[in-house]
């Protein structure tokens, strides 16, 4: 209580007998936190990628460990359902349009993980991955890893098909109208059974029952369920050894029909971004993180081995470059900070001499700068921080892609707090090593 | 009550404009006992009230007080001295100007370990009643008469109830009468078993205390040089 006082006396000083000096210091950080701010965005962005990346990774494919450990396959279906950023990254529309990678870097649109030099994946890496992963595949999607072919499904493909079958394995939401769907058994045991789409019959003309048999390329499946899905209404489920099989196929003869380099790489990274989160469930071992590194001819900065591998990645990256312009940030804020709260320190030099004379110890009086101080960071530092959202919108102004990245701001304002203490010890020091006498 | 032995204190030792200012003073100061210390500008006076008041240390010599040696005590041990046995009346006051006279009279109880936050006021107020300014406790000092400020910064002394009370210059700035007021006051405290010593130019003020002993050169003697 009694150094409440003390406090209280002194605060109140400054804010009414300095109160434009003070102004000035509060002025001084809260800038210090803008600029703080600015450069944590800016890093985060350039070294996490866009918004639209983080977005899409984050939204669509739900990384958080939490949600795929628990194995619940309504989260799955959750999941599908919560695409609110797939129109912003629209992967499929890029697909279908057979848009090439130049054309859609030429769209103007953010390319992930393009800064990161992350190569373009094709399908047979992807497969070869889940194969290393060792992940197991029945675990996603209601017991399916819908491993689809966008439109020109081969079994199903009509002679009017001008679509480039290519591989896209996200899940997506359904729903059975008819029969019913894979059981793990189905899955695990390769056995010929099949849900088709409802669309399936207006594109081929003839209807398509429970119990039917189709002919698949060179096997016959018998329908067990009839699938709607209101996002994809054109989508297959197919079972992963029969997608895989078609893909085997596929990409045999993939170099001698289609240019290289072409939506399949995109498909690459939308398949890329998913192993990656099956890694967060599905740690890889080093040896397993080599192998995959050697058989793919990846750097090894390409591969995470898992959630805490990939977090622990991105900080390196992010802390690195945040370091360095942190310090000559740090540096300019500190050359002020100590400036200021000297000068401040000086103002009220009589007051911390009469303390001294009067029996303050010397921690007492560096406690007492260092709260003074502390107390006018603090509410710089609120200020500051609450001035970050609406700074938000000029950053994203001058860069669409930057994201609004609330740890930042606990980064620029923490970062504030770090440098005054460093200002605020020292000047304490220096004053109580003064002479109580000396004027 | 206090006991110097040959201190000596010489400030920017070693360098060319080097300042002898005590050469090997003694002085013994008893319990209740007033002293004035009288000497001209420079002569060391201030310098001889910041040893006795534990505010600088002495190159030489030793010092006791209260039967404790404190020539060579720490830092915070000597504030702890300062702010349980010593009460300073400062040259121009010494008040901090932007708070109440109750504030500036609260700041030494408030880095005392011996007194509670709810007893510091009810001290203080206490003794601005002593000294007759308890209607202007909640005055800012700025806005106080220069005799009202003084018996202000008396009060600030006191109210740790130190043994020894260390005023320099108390009188300077004040009318006679004024002057007369504080001495009653400085002087009454002996009364209570406290020493006082004041530093001052003035004859009169000087005649006023028990014992006068004046400073010239950086000695120490009880005859008018």
């Amino acid at each position: 209580m009694k150094f409440l006082f003390v406090i209280r006396v002194m605060l109140r000083d400054w804010l009414t007998v300095h109160r434009r000096y003070t102004a000035i210091i509060i002025l001084t950080m809260i800038l210090s936190v803008q600029a703080l701010f600015f450069v944590a965005v800016k890093n985060a962005n350039e070294s996490m990628g866009s918004i639209f990346t983080e977005k899409y990774y984050g939204g669509t494919y739900d990384i958080n460990p939490s949600v795929l450990g628990e194995k619940d396959p309504e989260i799955f279906t959750d999941a599908g359902k919560n695409r609110e950023y797939n129109e912003k990254f629209p992967f499929s529309e890029y697909l279908c349009k057979r848009e090439t990678l130049d054309a859609y870097l030429d769209s103007g649109l953010p390319m992930p993980f393009a800064n990161k030099e992350i190569p373009a994946v094709s399908g047979d890496m992807v497969i070869q991955m889940y194969k290393l992963n060792g992940v197991p595949w029945y675990e996603f999607g209601d017991g399916i890893l819908a491993f689809e072919y966008l439109y020109g499904i081969p079994a199903f493909e009509d002679a009017d098909s001008r679509y480039e079958p290519v591989m896209n394995c996200s899940v997506f939401d359904y729903m059975i109208v008819e029969g019913r769907d894979y059981t793990e058994n189905d899955l695990t045991s390769h056995a010929r059974v099949l849900v088709v789409p409802d669309s399936l019959e207006m594109r081929c003309g003839v209807p398509v029952k429970p119990g039917d048999r189709l002919g698949c390329g060179k096997y016959e499946f018998e329908v067990i369920g009839v699938s709607h899905s209101e996002s994809f209404p054109d989508h297959s489920r197919l079972p992963f050894w029969y997608a895989e099989e078609c893909m085997s196929e596929y990409l045999g003869s993939r170099e001698t029909q289609y240019k290289p380099g072409h939506v399949t790489d995109l498909g690459g990274y939308d398949s890329w971004l998913r192993l990656q989160s099956l890694s967060y469930e599905h740690p890889l071992s080093r040896s397993q993180k080599q192998t995959l590194c050697e058989v793919l001819g990846l750097p090894d900065s390409a591969v995470f081995m898992g959630y805490e591998d990939h977090l622990s990645k991105q900080y390196d990256e992010f802390l690195g470059s945040t370091v360095t312009e942190c310090t000559v940030f740090g540096l300019f804020c500190i050359a002020n900070i100590i400036l200021a709260v000297w000068s401040l320190c000086q103002k009220h030099i009589t007051t911390l001499r009469t303390f001294r004379v009067y029996g303050a110890s010397n921690g007492a009086v560096t406690r007492l700068i260092v709260v003074l101080i502390m107390c006018i960071t603090l509410a710089a530092g609120v200020i500051g921080g609450l001035l970050c959202i609406p700074m938000q919108k000029l950053y994203e102004s001058i860069n669409p892609s930057y994201a609004w990245r609330p740890y930042c701001m606990y980064i620029a304002v923490g970062a504030l707090l770090v440098i005054n203490l460093i200002a605020a010890v020292p000047t304490a020091i220096l004053t109580v090593r003064r002479s109580p006498i000396e004027k | 009550m206090l006991t110097l032995r040959n201190i000596s204190r010489t400030y920017n030792k070693g360098s060319d404009d080097a300042v002898e200012a005590l050469k090997g003073v003694s002085l013994k100061v008893r319990k209740g006992e007033s002293l004035a210390v009288m000497g001209v500008s420079g002569s060391g006076k201030s310098t001889l009230l910041h040893i006795i008041g534990c505010l600088d240390h002495a190159d030489e010599g030793t010092y006791e007080l209260d039967g404790e040696d404190v020539t060579r005590k720490l830092s915070d041990q000597l504030s702890r001295i300062r702010n349980e046995k010593i009460g300073f009346v400062l040259q121009d006051y010494g008040l901090i100007p932007d708070k109440t006279a109750l504030e500036n009279i609260m700041f030494p109880l408030a880095f005392s370990n011996k007194v509670s936050y709810r007893e510091m006021k009810q001290r203080a107020l206490k003794v601005a009643e002593r000294m007759g300014i308890a209607s202007l406790a909640g005055k800012r000092v700025s806005k106080l008469s220069g005799g009202q400020q003084q018996r202000v910064a008396v009060a600030r002394a006191i109210v740790n109830e130190p043994e020894l009370i260390l005023a320099d210059e108390p009188t300077a700035a004040l009318d006679r009468k004024t002057s007369d007021g504080i001495m009653d006051v400085l002087l009454s405290l002996t009364k209570e078993g406290r020493s006082v010593i004041i530093v001052t130019h003035d004859k009169r003020i000087a005649d006023m205390c028990g014992r006068t002993v004046y400073i010239s050169d950086g000695l120490i003697t009880e005859e008018e040089p």
